[in-house]
């Protein structure tokens, strides 16, 4: 049999003993000798492939068609982090020449089975903070980098994708019309053609992008094709399962029937007796009920099937993808589908010219769960069928105050959301001279939204009325918005006597957004079989409204990397930045930021230390900005103010802003001090960084006295109708601590196990809220405050104080709630008017401040692959962690209610009775408002095995006889087991949106679910 | 560069572009009745629903539903409520808002070129009558109030740093706005202006000012003679005044309320409600309606989160000398036509002509419970598909209040004269009542005619502010032990003014240490 031989050196020709030469695929393999030389019986069969290892160098493949008559040379380049590429704001540098604090997804996370790209970052990179707000299959996710500067402007990153700044405002693809969660715009990116994805993190990093950099840049780069002739199609598809991570237990009809009955008993007669007439329902019989959360959530599919093509040739290198995702929601009749294809070349015209060229184009279609569905499957009665004696829906659910039926209005109700994106840029990189490069960029976003709504006449909401031919509304609604891209850039890079390594770039951009939209409705329809699409057969009109937006944004940038002798670092960086939306006196900002590094393992001290292979101080300083506010909102606006004299509509017209030029940028300024550290041939490696950030300037809607007459009702943006005025006032800080450890436990031949640890803990304090403010409630009735001292997210409620006992029963009970008997809600006299306690709960002195924010990110993951002859095998176990953090259980608050009126929370069997007196659970009673307190806080830390991976590659051998060059099959389970105290659905899928100042309150959104699924990944 | 960073909104009018043409100005003017009517959608204004869960659920005749789920609602119902309320806030922030526009349109019409001067006078006259009203209603709500008779243009919260004006000069703001009304605005007007502020609407209201004043808390009596001279002015001579603006009440004081005969001739001003085809997201219609209905009938959208107040009185006829049902339904004599016009005690199903009644339940032992009430007042038949696009105007002013006014200060001036019984029986008469029983004394008659005002005006906005005014016959106030007697065991005198909101006290430092006694 004929033997290969061969020797395996380093980059400087020294022989590598104890390297590993094996057959891929067999277990025929051998280690170097002393001299880095090797023999080892060939295959049986050729072609096939050689592997060549060693820890701390880079794998090295040599495919072997027949025999070598010389002996193989193989050259094996050491395996160092440092000399990778990353990408940048406008350029690229290496690892090794950052000074910045930038984090990159480990390679480990990039494969998980996602719906949007930005959900790879969850655990993976310390600092980003991500919550999934939402259950709804392509719904919100909250993405924060080191914290939330903002109040009430936009606390979102920047997201660059291959160099285009994208706009991410949940407001670009909702064009107003659907009720629910809104969609992640981000979505129409499918997560397979993503190659890295770089988090830009302190204002050295983020400085490039001034005005829009202080909340951190995101840039993610796809896959592009080779510049070889080697063409390469992949196949990644997988199907799954979904379900429901679990379900808030709740009374059944007997068990609730009780409550009512004992609630209305207990209450004096200064309420109406309102229980329903007897023989409606007849409740005394009745059993379990309906089990409306088992009749609304589903085991849900999740498919999603990938097919790309990489290829090229000496100057060219072309990619084309396309993808197809399809999930279906837990709650029934939602989903979400995604259409995509994506295209990208890199074309060297000749030696000076390049061209490259990227194209997205997206469709998504997203059927949303209206808002008031996830409540009311907890709050409705289970005494009320689904379905009345004739098979129809019921429509009207409550015994009382009316809810709708949550059932008939998830099947019923069309509400859905169709996103039509389009991607492209096209950029041309001359060499003008050595060194010298001028970069010219020409892109364009288009997003087309359409949205469909129609509430038929069989439903509540469509119909309250529940006449014949009364009801039935129809929405629909789109939304165009396209926005261009010019960026102009002149980079000059060079080394100077092998020491001075300097880059430089400069450059002028220019960005412009045009956004039209408009919504028409109907109402009245004969019958509801055509939904949304025949407005006309409506005979109740209703008006249509359009809108019109415009925002530009210009700007000139310029930085400066040098570096001096490998050791030294440099960065230096101004941008300077127009936005149309500030007032006509401050629409420039300047944007600088400066940063040193020092390589100190390139010191001669540290040179013999061989633990030690790299180690790295960084610090950095600078401000970036925010312009993260609604367009227009520097200038006085006229809105209408309708009435009606004679019986007919007439419009008036008063502002309902003042105009404010001097309104400008929200400014943070940011230190950050880290250090990188390499041991052990960087089987260890450390990532620390600790920042301090301070915003001031924030642009914040702050309240002014509602004597300014300046009030308006917005569901959006002011649903408390408070006065308020866009101004620069306030500060916030940030100050944290990052670490990132990866270590490569043990590096075997065949065996090899990694760990990858990220934590990282951000305490956000308001510092400030203007002048003589203390505390602002931004709606009155929740629980979330902004008071200086606190982070943004804390609550203001009452405290608890047990339950009232027979003695202290009465008018002087301590509770503000009308129950003031024995049973009632006790509640903690903290002060009076005069700074003592006065023996009455009121609002104003005896509420307590709960500080609350985001806790603690721990992501831990531990990647292990086993080769063997008979193929390899691969494990990733992935845990995310968030301790610390709470929530407010507003679900809940109303589950305990106990009025009978709703559904009551399983803890109610354990209320307060004339024979149950020692409980913390308080009587039933009617008296349906809940009453904002510390009970209902709920401690909101878990621990979740996010990711168990399991997969496995066949042979080569067997494979490439049916010309495949890798098969991977794996199995894979997301949110498989969750570790939480928290009571309601999902301590994750709970936050209020996008909303910072509210996002602490469980308003009872779409639950998460947990989902296993099995795929493949195939390349011929 | 500059051109391309320069904002040119297409969707909406900047401050720069406004104030140019007449019909700037009359838009101007038409957006201070804005207020009166609907702030948007999910927004409760005054007079559409606010003045309801802000105002009456705090009286003996009304409380919260389960259908109204709001904690501040139904804290302020229980008389528990702070300075943090949210219905203070909003009663404060919307009136506010309200003056903002009227003095949006004091301020910049004068200066109109492009405005003729007959035109230019009555837009302002109507500014100020609405200004005034505002004012009033501010000034009876939380005492002393920050005066502001400017536009103020800030962008700080200091900027709108203003303290409290004495109540004094805000009642002299009211009268001069009120007089200057009256000499700028016609007596009526003809499609498509029926609705705007009238001259006899300006001195009704002024009437009704003086009335005020001389009542509890003010006390200066004096006034009740200004209040008669101001309401005969405005009385038509049949009532013995000398107005000529056509008032009169109507017969059937169901029509007083229909939505078919809406601004009628007892109508002196009134916020206007009209019906849409749906409920849409710019309605017009009255929100109040649905709110008093029952939920569960088919065939009308109702939510049930505005009820009788029931309350215990002794009663021998009931088990343990008790009704445990008392309301101001049961004040209504038999022969009053009032109540069955104010009140249903079932709702009949448009869709299956089925009557659902009270919402009792006979499964449960010793509830035997009456019928019960449900208020009426600003149903439309026309809109029962759509309850809450009722077309029902709600009355600010009505020709039988101020024959109330009218009797009530002649009695208070003179005694029960001849004029004063007069007044009040004619509004008696129209309810199908007796004449008041003659010869009564001042207080008597006083007593009488509170209760009449209580029962004609019930569910109009107007009880609160009775109950603030109204004195016994030893000059002392009755709020207190009224509704003490009514089942609210937490009224106190206190409770005769609102707090002033907390978050104005904390933005507006010239309000710190001025918050009202007692909270």
């Amino acid at each position: 049999q004929e033997v290969i031989k061969g020797s395996v050196k380093d980059e400087d020709g020294g022989p590598l003993p104890g390297s590993s030469v094996y057959i891929k695929g067999t277990t025929n393999s051998v280690l170097a000798d002393a001299n880095g030389e090797f023999s080892l019986k060939a295959a049986k069969q050729f072609p096939f492939t050689l592997t060549v290892n060693l820890v701390g160098y880079k794998a090295q493949d040599v495919d072997i068609y027949e025999l070598p008559e010389e002996p193989l040379d193989v050259t094996l380049k050491i395996d160092n982090v440092l000399d990778e590429v990353v990408v940048v704001g406008y350029g690229e540098l290496r690892r090794k020449d950052i000074t910045g604090s930038v984090a990159s997804v480990p390679v480990e996370l990039k494969a998980q089975p996602v719906s949007s790209p930005e959900r790879l970052l969850q655990g993976a990179t310390a600092g980003v903070t991500v919550t999934q707000t939402t259950g709804q299959p392509g719904g919100g996710v909250s993405v924060q980098v080191r914290g939330n500067n903002s109040i009430t402007a936009a606390s979102d990153p920047l997201y660059v994708i291959d160099g285009f700044p994208i706009n991410n405002d949940y407001s670009v693809n909702d064009a107003g019309v659907v009720d629910g969660p809104k969609l992640n715009p981000l979505s129409f990116l499918t997560p397979n053609d993503i190659a890295d994805i770089e988090v830009l993190k302190d204002a050295s990093a983020t400085a490039i992008y001034g005005s829009r950099g202080a909340n951190g840049v995101i840039m993610v780069t796809t896959k592009k094709g080779s510049k070889t002739d080697r063409s390469s199609i992949v196949y990644d598809g997988y199907y799954g399962v979904q379900e429901v991570i679990r379900t808030v237990p709740v009374l059944n009809a007997r068990q609730w029937w009780e409550l009512r009955k004992e609630a209305y008993v207990n209450t004096p007669n200064g309420k109406a007796p309102t229980l329903p007439a007897a023989g409606a329902f007849k409740y005394d019989t009745i059993g379990e009920g309906t089990d409306w959360q088992k009749a609304a959530f589903t085991q849900a599919a999740v498919q999603s099937h990938s097919l790309a093509i990489y290829t090229g040739s000496e100057r060219t290198a072309l990619a084309i993808s396309g993808n197809y995702f399809n999930q279906d929601g837990v709650l029934r009749n939602t989903g979400f589908k995604r259409y995509a294809m994506r295209f990208s070349i890199d074309h060297e015209v000749n030696e000076k010219f390049r061209i490259t060229s990227y194209v997205t184009a997206a469709q998504t279609n997203g059927k949303v769960a209206p808002n008031a569905i996830v409540p009311n499957l907890l709050l409705t009665s289970p005494a009320i069928p689904v379905y009345d004696t004739l098979g129809n829906f019921v429509k009207n659910t409550s015994t009382d105050s009316p809810l709708q039926n949550p059932i008939n209005s998830l099947l019923n109700q069309v509400n859905e959301s169709r996103t039509s994106r389009l991607l492209a840029n096209v950029a041309g990189e001359y060499k003008i001279a050595d060194g010298l490069a001028l970069k010219v960029l020409l892109g364009t976003d288009i997003v087309y939204n359409r949205q469909n709504r129609y509430l038929p006449n069989s439903t509540y909401e469509g119909n309250p009325s529940g006449g014949v031919g009364t009801g039935g509304i129809a929405t629909i609604g789109s939304q165009f918005t396209s926005s261009w891209l010019n960026e102009n850039t002149l980079t000059y890079s060079k080394v100077f006597n092998d020491k001075h390594n300097l880059n430089v770039v400069g450059g002028f951009t220019a960005q412009a957004s045009k956004t039209q939209g408009e919504v028409a409705s109907a109402a009245v329809f004969a019958f509801d079989d055509l939904t949304y699409n025949a407005l006309q057969n409506g005979t109740g009109a209703r008006t249509p409204s359009s809108s019109s937006v415009n925002w530009q944004l210009a700007s000139f940038l310029g930085r400066v990397n040098y570096v001096y002798n490998e050791k030294y670092l440099l960065t230096a960086t101004l941008r300077a930045d127009g936005s149309s939306r500030f007032g006509s006196g401050n629409k420039w900002g300047y944007f600088p930021s400066a940063a040193l590094g020092w390589n100190v393992n390139e010191e001669d001290f540290l040179k013999d230390v061989r633990q030690i292979s790299f180690l790295k101080l960084r610090v950095s300083v600078g401000t970036t900005g925010n312009q993260g506010i609604p367009p227009y909102s520097s200038l006085g606006q006229i809105a209408p103010n309708r009435y009606n004299f004679s019986n007919t509509t007439v419009q008036g017209y008063a502002p309902i802003t003042v105009n404010n030029p001097s309104l400008g940028w929200e400014k943070t300024f940011q230190t950050n001090v880290g250090f990188d550290l390499g041991l052990f041939n960087n089987r260890v490696n450390v990532i620390v960084d600790a920042y301090n950030k301070k915003t001031t300037d924030l642009l914040l809607n702050a309240a002014v006295p509602g004597t300014s007459g300046l009030s308006y009702y917005d569901p959006n943006t002011n649903p408390s109708q408070q006065s308020t005025v866009y101004q620069n006032i306030g500060e916030v800080s940030n100050k944290g601590i990052e670490v990132a450890l990866n270590t490569q436990n043990v590096v075997t031949n065949n065996f090899q196990w990694n760990s990858i640890l990220i934590f990282s803990k951000n305490v956000n304090k308001i510092v400030s809220l203007g002048p003589g403010v203390d505390r602002i409630i931004p709606t009155i009735s929740q629980p979330s405050v902004l008071q200086v001292g606190a982070p943004v997210g804390s609550f203001y409620v009452y405290q608890t104080d047990g339950i009232i006992q027979a003695e202290e029963a009465g008018a002087s009970a301590l509770t503000p709630q009308a129950n003031k008997s024995a049973g009632g809600q006790k509640y903690k006299d903290i002060s009076g008017p005069d700074g003592v306690p006065d023996g009455v709960i009121t609002q104003a002195y005896d509420r307590v401040l709960i500080k609350n924010q985001p806790g603690t990110n721990i992501g831990f993951t531990n990647t292990a692959s086993y080769k063997t002859s008979f193929g390899d095998f691969d494990l990733t176990v992935f845990f995310q962690s968030n301790l610390g953090g709470k929530l407010y259980n507003n679900n809940r608050a109303t589950l305990e209610l106990g009025t009978g009126y709703y559904n009551g929370s399983a803890d109610m069997l354990n209320r307060y009775t004339s024979t149950n007196t020692n409980t913390d659970v308080k009587e039933a009673y009617q008296d349906p408002a809940v009453t904002i307190s510390d009970r209902f806080i709920e401690d909101a830390s878990y621990l979740r095995l996010k990711n168990l991976t399991i997969g496995y590659t066949l042979p080569t051998t067997w494979t490439s006889r049916i010309h495949i060059q890798r098969l991977r099959i794996y199995g894979s389970a997301q949110n498989i087991a969750t570790w939480t105290n928290y009571t309601g659905f999902d301590p994750e899928a709970s936050f209020s949106g996008q909303s910072l100042v509210n996002r602490g309150i469980d308003n009872g959104v779409y639950p998460n679910s947990k989902t296993i699924l099995g795929g493949i990944s195939l390349t011929f | 560069c500059s051109k391309f960073l320069e904002e040119d909104p297409k969707g909406f009018v900047t401050t720069d572009n406004f104030y140019k043409t007449e019909a700037d100005a009359v838009n101007a003017v038409t957006a201070v009745y804005y207020l009166l009517n609907q702030g948007g959608n999910g927004v409760q204004t005054p007079y559409n629903t606010l003045f309801n869960t802000g105002l009456n659920f705090e009286c003996d005749d009304e409380f919260p539903g389960p259908g109204a789920t709001n904690p501040d609602v139904r804290s302020m119902a229980n008389l528990l409520h702070t300075s943090t309320n949210l219905r203070v806030y909003e009663l404060w922030q919307q009136h506010y808002a309200a003056v903002k526009k009227a003095n949006l349109a004091i301020d910049n019409i004068p200066a109109m070129t492009t405005v003729g001067d007959a035109l230019k006078s009555r837009l302002i006259g109507e500014a100020k009558f609405l200004r005034a009203l505002w004012y009033f209603n501010l000034v009876r709500l939380y005492g002393d109030v920050p005066l502001i008779t400017h536009v103020q243009n800030g962008v700080t919260a200091t900027d709108y740093a203003i303290e409290r004006t004495p109540s004094a000069q805000v009642y002299d703001q009211i009268e001069q706005d009120l007089k200057d009304a009256a000499d700028a605005l016609p007596n009526s007007y003809a499609a498509p202006d029926v609705g705007r502020a009238t001259k006899g609407a300006a001195i009704a209201l002024l009437a009704k000012v003086y009335l005020t004043k001389a009542s509890l808390p003010l006390n200066l009596t004096a006034h009740y003679q200004d209040a008669v001279t101001t309401a005969e002015k405005a009385l038509s001579p049949a009532e013995g005044g000398t107005g000529t603006f056509g008032y009169a009440l109507q017969t059937d004081y169901s029509k007083v309320f229909l939505p078919a005969y809406k601004n009628n001739s007892e109508h002196i001003f009134s916020a206007q409600f009209k019906s849409g085809s749906s409920s849409s997201f710019l309605t017009q219609g009255n929100n109040q309606n649905p709110r008093s209905i029952r939920t569960q009938v088919p065939g009308l959208a109702g939510s049930y989160a505005d009820q009788t107040w029931f309350y215990t009185v002794d009663d021998a006829t009931k088990p343990g000398g008790k009704d445990k049902f008392f309301s101001v339904f049961k004040l209504y004599t038999s022969k009053d036509k009032r109540r069955d016009v104010t009140f249903v005690t079932n709702f009949k199903s448009p869709t299956n002509g089925k009557k659902y009644g009270g919402l009792n339940d006979p499964t449960i032992s010793g509830h035997k419970v009456d019928s019960i009430p449900y208020f009426n007042k600003t149903w439309d038949p026309g809109t029962t598909a759509f309850t809450s696009e009722s077309a029902a105007n709600v009355a600010i002013i009505r020709y039988a209040e101020l024959l109330l006014i009218h009797a009530e200060a002649e009695n208070e001036l003179n005694g029960p004269t001849a004029k004063a019984y007069a007044s009040l029986n004619k509004v008696r008469k129209r309810a199908g009542l007796d004449d008041l029983t003659a010869g009564l004394s001042r207080d008597q008659f006083r007593d009488s005619l509170y209760l009449d005002r209580r029962l004609e005006l019930v569910f109009e906005y107007q009880r609160w502010f009775d109950l603030v005014r109204q004195k016994d016959a030893g000059g002392n106030s009755i709020f207190v032990k009224t509704l003490q007697a009514a089942g609210k065991p937490n009224a106190q005198d206190k409770h005769r003014l609102h707090p002033l909101p907390q978050q104005e006290i904390e933005l507006n430092p010239k309000l710190e240490g001025h918050q009202n006694p007692g909270y």
